[in-house]
C-alpha cells in the first residue's frame, strides 16, 4: 500500500472528528439537565447562558437546604467548564470552610459527561465524583385550555 | 461631675460607632427563603467585599423560574441592595422584554424584609414584598 493511501484516510478521519467536536452553541445548553443516580433524588442542574458564561443553579433534591449556585461557567469547543458555589451549605464545609466545585465536562448530543472535585484539592479526595446529564429540557408556557364546548341542551 | 458625664458620653459614642463598625462587614454569603410549599423562593446572596451576586428561584428546577442576581450592594450590617435581570424570561419578559427588578432588603437578624420594583419606575410599578427567613450563612473565617 502506498504512503499516500494511509495518509489520506487519517486526515479525513481528523477533519470529521474535528467537525463532530464542533462549537457549543447557547441554544445545545440553555435549560434543564437531569442526572438520575438510580437511588435518591436526581441532581438537576439549570444552566442559562450569556455568550460563552454559564451560571445557573444545581439542586437535588431541590428544596432550599439543596440548591447551589453555578458561576464562572466557559465553554471551549465542545468542553464546558463551571464551579459550585458551597459559602454557607455543602458536603465539605465542615471541614475545608466554604469551597467550590470544580466541574468539568464534555457535550456528546443529548449528554454531558461531567467530573467534579474541590477547587485546589486533589480529584480523587472528597467531595468529588462525576455523573452523566441529560437534556435539556426546556418548559415553555402552555397555551390557554380550550374552553370545553357547549354542552347540549338536556330534552 | 460635668467631665465625667461628657467622658462617659463620648465613650458611649465611640462605643456605639465601633459596633457599628463592626457590624457593617458582619452581612455574609447567605441563603434565604421566602413562602411554603414547591412554590418558595430560594435567595442565594454571594457577598465579595462589599458587592452581592447570586440567584433566586423558586421551584428550582423550573429554568423558568431562575434569575441571577446582579449588581448588589453591602448598605450597612442591615440593608442591602441588588437587581434581578430577566434578560431572558420572566414574569413580564413578554411585556417588558428584558428588564431588572432593584430590590431592598432589611435584614433583622435571621428574617429580612424583602421590597422590589421594576427598575427605573416608582416603587409603586410592579411592587413585590415578601418576608424572608434565613437558611444558612456563611461560617466566620477563623
Amino acid at each position: 500500500m502506498k504512503k499516500k493511501h494511509v495518509v489520506l484516510p487519517i486526515v479525513l478521519m481528523l477533519v470529521g472528528a474535528s467537525l463532530f467536536a464542533a462549537d457549543i452553541k447557547p441554544e445545545d445548553l440553555q435549560g434543564k439537565w437531569i442526572a438520575d443516580s438510580g437511588n435518591g433524588p436526581a441532581q438537576v442542574f439549570v444552566f442559562e447562558i450569556r455568550g460563552d458564561k454559564i451560571t445557573g443553579v444545581t439542586c437535588g433534591p431541590c428544596d432550599a437546604a439543596h440548591v447551589f449556585v453555578i458561576e464562572d461557567g466557559s465553554i471551549k469547543g465542545d468542553q464546558i467548564r463551571f464551579f459550585i458555589l458551597h459559602e454557607d451549605r455543602g458536603e465539605g464545609l465542615a471541614k475545608y470552610g466554604s469551597y467550590r466545585d470544580a466541574v468539568t465536562g464534555t457535550l456528546a448530543g443529548n449528554e454531558i459527561h461531567i467530573r467534579w472535585h474541590r477547587e485546589g484539592g486533589p480529584e480523587n479526595e472528597a467531595p468529588h465524583g462525576e455523573m452523566v446529564l441529560i437534556g435539556p429540557l426546556r418548559l415553555q408556557a402552555l397555551p390557554p385550555r380550550p374552553a370545553p364546548a357547549p354542552q347540549p341542551p338536556a330534552r | 461631675m460635668r467631665y465625667f458625664c461628657c467622658i462617659t458620653a463620648l465613650l458611649a459614642l465611640a462605643g456605639l460607632s465601633l459596633r457599628a463598625a463592626d457590624n457593617a462587614d458582619k452581612f455574609t454569603s447567605s441563603t434565604w427563603y421566602a413562602g411554603t410549599g414547591p412554590r418558595t423562593q430560594i435567595w442565594m446572596l454571594t457577598v465579595r467585599g462589599n458587592s452581592i451576586t447570586g440567584a433566586v428561584c423558586g421551584p428550582c428546577d423550573d429554568p423558568r423560574s431562575l434569575a441571577p442576581i446582579v449588581d448588589g450592594r453591602v448598605i450597612d450590617a442591615n440593608h442591602i441592595t441588588f437587581f434581578i435581570l430577566h434578560d431572558l424570561q420572566g414574569g413580564l419578559f413578554a411585556q417588558y422584554g428584558p428588564f431588572r427588578n432593584e430590590a431592598r432588603v432589611t435584614i433583622s437578624g435571621d428574617t429580612a424584609d424583602f421590597n422590589s420594583h421594576l427598575e427605573g419606575e416608582a416603587w409603586t410599578s410592579h411592587p413585590v414584598h415578601q418576608n424572608w427567613k434565613l437558611l444558612s450563612k456563611k461560617p466566620s473565617q477563623k
